[in-house]
């Protein structure tokens, strides 16, 4: 009742931290969405990839671009895992040509059935060596639509395909996904070199045993054999981009913290002789505490409620190539973090609580 | 005869300040007996430690010798939490130009009381409204301490002090701020609430005009309490 009523009777006072807690809570989520957005534009298409396990060539130092595998190195992973746990992929950068003009693209190939033949959301699969699939971010920048035909020039040469089928949540390295048919890609990536060419960039593995990575590593020489996280962590740059925006993203708790901490910091002094009669009566520290941490709370609730919208309405204001990407995570820990942050804040006011003698609120001592 | 008609006994009370080298004693054995029902006025000058001894009485501070003893509780026994609890169940207080909590209409002001205590329920509402109809402020109940006249907003202080129906009313200053009329009303107001809820009242007050309507008097001067002859 009290916290309530004080709030109510102070809406100036209320009303500007609400906002500046929800302008808070605004920013954590945008950050949040951008570092999720740049994430995705990273490293999307291996995040799509069904597997647990990514095996790279040894030399390769867990490059995508680097890393070539055998097909002797295949079939003995094939052995360990079986063949239906496992499935090569291969990748390369080709340009898109278009009559508006050309796109990098990052050309991935899998063997179809495999385990690394990537969720068709609408058109259909691949059948055929001149067909492709595109990743939605693709049909954006280049307006391609299914049924569109695309031709790929690598090493000079031009490849017809068709567009047969749209994917969803692939980019890589910044650049839209495409997927091809991996002996499509052989030729493409090492045009000539016939059965002498590499099988495969890297070879998926699905399957969760603890000891699959160090039997495949054992078995399968010159190979090494990391998680899809690892794998993801070491693309160049996204370790740091995913530290940056988490250290922005800590400076706004702490800001959140210090505002709102302040805040009741500055209320609490204010109102120590009202404190003081509220002892004198027989009020606890707790009691008194407690009244204060239930306005911490419907402040920041406020907050979050305030900031939510916010966020969403930019996230649907923003230009679709802003790599922007509003997730339920943001919003929780935008949201949950801010209430947290809030309370760490109320804290310092305690110790002014607890300070105030019941004593003063009888006439001058 | 329960323990409460032994009302307040207060024995050789002293309080020393102590502040490095120098040492001020405030109040120097102090003894009191109040009965319930009694209205009783501790007259004094500032700084001749009346609100030192209020403050003893309430169980506020601890002396630094002697005992309060209410309704048949030593406080000095008590604890800091239980010092809270008696006060939230056996004190009511009048403070000093009644401060009422200015963002509480009058009747939460004493609802707040209830509050405190965990008891906030409609048993609670029904006292509080019955207590400002009794003090010819249940008209004014939804109003905040601003919008209040100086006698309503008092007799609201009154109501808060009686709210949670205590055994001993401690009144400090009551008429400061007030010209000798509105104190007369307060204190005519207390003497009654005092007398007709058989509780101990006592009051602090440097005001000698307000004296007409208490049981007793007793005056306080450089920390001695004394009976005036």
């Amino acid at each position: 009742m009290l916290a309530l009523q004080e709030i109510r009777r102070k809406k100036l006072q209320f009303g500007l931290i609400t906002l500046i807690v929800g302008l808070v809570v605004y920013l954590l989520v945008m950050i949040g969405a951008l570092g999720t957005g740049l994430m995705s534009a990273m490293s999307g298409a291996i995040d799509s990839f069904n597997a647990d396990l990514v095996v790279f060539s040894a030399d390769s130092n867990n490059s995508f671009l680097r890393s070539e595998l055998t097909s002797d190195q295949q079939s003995a992973v094939s052995g360990v895992v079986g063949s239906e746990r496992t499935g090569a992929v291969g990748y390369m950068v080709a340009t898109a040509q278009r009559a508006a003009g050309s796109e990098e693209v990052a050309l991935f190939a899998f063997q179809p059935g495999s385990i690394a033949e990537p969720a068709v959301r609408s058109g259909r699969p691949i059948e055929g060596q001149d067909e492709i699939l595109i990743d939605k971010s693709l049909s954006r920048s280049s307006g391609l639509r299914l049924g569109d035909v695309v031709v790929m020039r690598s090493a000079l040469k031009d490849y017809e395909f068709t567009v047969v089928g749209e994917v969803e949540g692939g980019q890589f390295l910044g650049l839209p996904a495409a997927w091809v048919g991996i002996d499509q890609w052989r030729e493409m990536r090492y045009p000539g070199q016939g059965k002498d060419a590499p099988a495969a960039s890297v070879l998926l593995i699905r399957d969760g045993g603890s000891d699959t990575r160090g039997r495949v590593e054992e078995v399968v020489g010159n190979t090494s054999v990391v998680t899809k996280s690892a794998a993801i962590n070491s693309i160049g740059g996204v370790k740091q981009q995913q530290q940056v925006v988490m250290t922005i993203e800590l400076f706004g708790f702490v800001i959140g913290a210090l505002v709102v901490g302040s805040f009741f910091f500055v209320l609490t002094m204010q109102r120590s002789y009202e404190i003081a009669i509220f002892k004198a009566m027989g009020a606890s520290n707790w009691w008194v505490f407690g009244q204060l941490i239930r306005q911490v709370i419907l402040v920041a609730l406020a907050g979050v409620v305030l900031g939510i919208p916010l966020a969403l309405l930019t996230a649907l204001a923003i230009p679709s190539d802003v790599p922007l990407k509003v997730t339920a995570g943001a919003f929780l820990v935008g949201g949950l973090g801010i209430t947290i942050a809030a309370l760490l804040g109320a804290v310092f006011s305690a110790r002014q609580v607890v300070r105030v003698n019941p004593v003063s609120a009888l006439g001058q001592m | 005869m329960s323990e409460d008609d032994y009302g307040l006994i207060a024995q050789s009370l002293a309080k020393v300040y102590e502040s490095g080298e120098t040492s001020v004693k405030a109040v120097r054995d102090a003894s009191l007996t109040v009965r319930p029902g009694e209205f009783v006025a501790v007259v004094g000058p500032s700084g001749s430690g009346k609100t030192t001894l209020l403050a003893m009485l309430g169980g506020l501070l601890t002396p630094t010798s002697g005992r309060v003893i209410v309704g048949g509780t030593d406080i000095g026994q008590l604890n800091e939490a239980q010092r809270a609890r008696f006060r939230r169940e056996r004190v009511g207080f009048v403070f000093q130009g009644f401060n009422l909590v200015p963002y509480l209409t009058a009747e939460q002001n004493l609802l707040a009381i209830s509050a405190i205590s965990g008891r906030l329920n409609t048993e609670a509402r029904r006292r509080a409204h019955q207590l400002l109809q009794e003090l010819g402020v249940g008209e004014r109940s939804r109003h905040l301490p601003g919008s209040l006249s100086g006698g309503e907003r008092q007799r609201v202080a009154i109501g808060r002090a009686l709210m949670n129906d205590p055994l001993l009313v401690l009144v400090d200053e009551p008429t400061s701020n007030l010209d000798s009329e509105q104190g007369n009303a307060v204190v005519r107001n207390l003497a009654e609430e005092v007398k007709a809820r058989n509780k101990i009242g006592i009051m602090v007050t440097h005001d000698r005009r307000m004296l007409a309507y208490v049981d007793r008097v007793m005056e306080i001067a450089d920390g001695r309490l004394f009976s005036p002859v």
